[in-house]
């Protein structure tokens, strides 16, 4: 597996524990207090915002971990350098991504229409930016073995 | 997704440079050694720049780093339909 690959998996591995500790630590640790909440589009909007902080600042404690082991492992490349090749395959991903994500977001004003509970619209579009993110990445590495 | 209508010869200009790795390639043309390793199977053709420098590296024109077959070239070309002439 290429160090391109490696850093997909990990993006992929480290984004899945991320949003799983984060839901578990809202809905399982403090389900007593966030549950009853679930119809209010203020706690709604403080948990993505909250969710985001999180996320941005445990990425790049994950990212700073990654290269650290990286280094360890001695592989000789820089894990940071990108050529033409990662930046087409990148921009390809990333499409194919956000296509996913404006899917889910266009999705999640169909409950809201329908009457439905506000949770639902805001739970959508978590996982359209949840499965957009992971599909970014599972492409990264489809693109990376079969070509471009 | 490979480009078969573009060949490459850079496995074999690396054996008579005393067998290069593709990590040293990489490195003096300025790019992964997952490009080169993509670029040597036909899986990814590379830009004008990068082709030359791989050409300028081995000393040798373009035309024998790479290889260009029409035949196999699947050209999307834009059809008018009422040509004017």
């Amino acid at each position: 597996m290429s160090l391109q690959e490696k850093k997909a998996v990990f993006s992929i591995l480290s984004s899945l524990l991320i949003l799983g500790g984060y839901f578990y630590y809202t809905f399982g640790i403090h389900a007593d207090e966030n549950l009853p909440l679930q119809d209010n589009v203020q706690f709604w909007a403080s948990f993505t915002l909250t969710m985001i902080v999180v996320t941005i600042i445990l990425k790049i404690i994950a990212h700073i971990i990654f290269n650290i082991i990286l280094a360890a492992t001695n592989e000789g490349e820089d894990p940071e350098f990108m050529d033409e090749f990662d930046k087409k395959i990148e921009l390809l991903s990333d499409r194919n991504g956000n296509y996913i994500f404006v899917l889910g977001f266009i999705s999640s004003m169909i409950p809201v229409a329908m009457g439905k509970p506000v949770y639902y619209m805001f739970l959508i579009l978590l996982i359209g930016g949840f499965v957009g993110g992971t599909l970014s990445d599972l492409w990264k590495i489809y693109y990376y073995r079969k070509g471009v | 997704m490979s480009q078969q209508h573009i060949e490459n010869n850079i496995r074999t200009l690396r054996f008579f440079k005393d067998e290069l790795t593709q990590q040293a390639l990489a490195q003096a043309v300025g790019v992964t050694r997952q490009t080169i390793v993509a670029i040597e199977k036909g899986k990814y053709a590379p830009s004008l720049e990068l082709a030359f420098r791989i050409a300028h590296y081995f000393q040798v024109p373009l035309e024998e780093v790479f290889t260009y077959h029409p035949a196999l070239d699947k050209i999307k070309s834009s059809k008018k339909k009422n040509p004017k002439k």
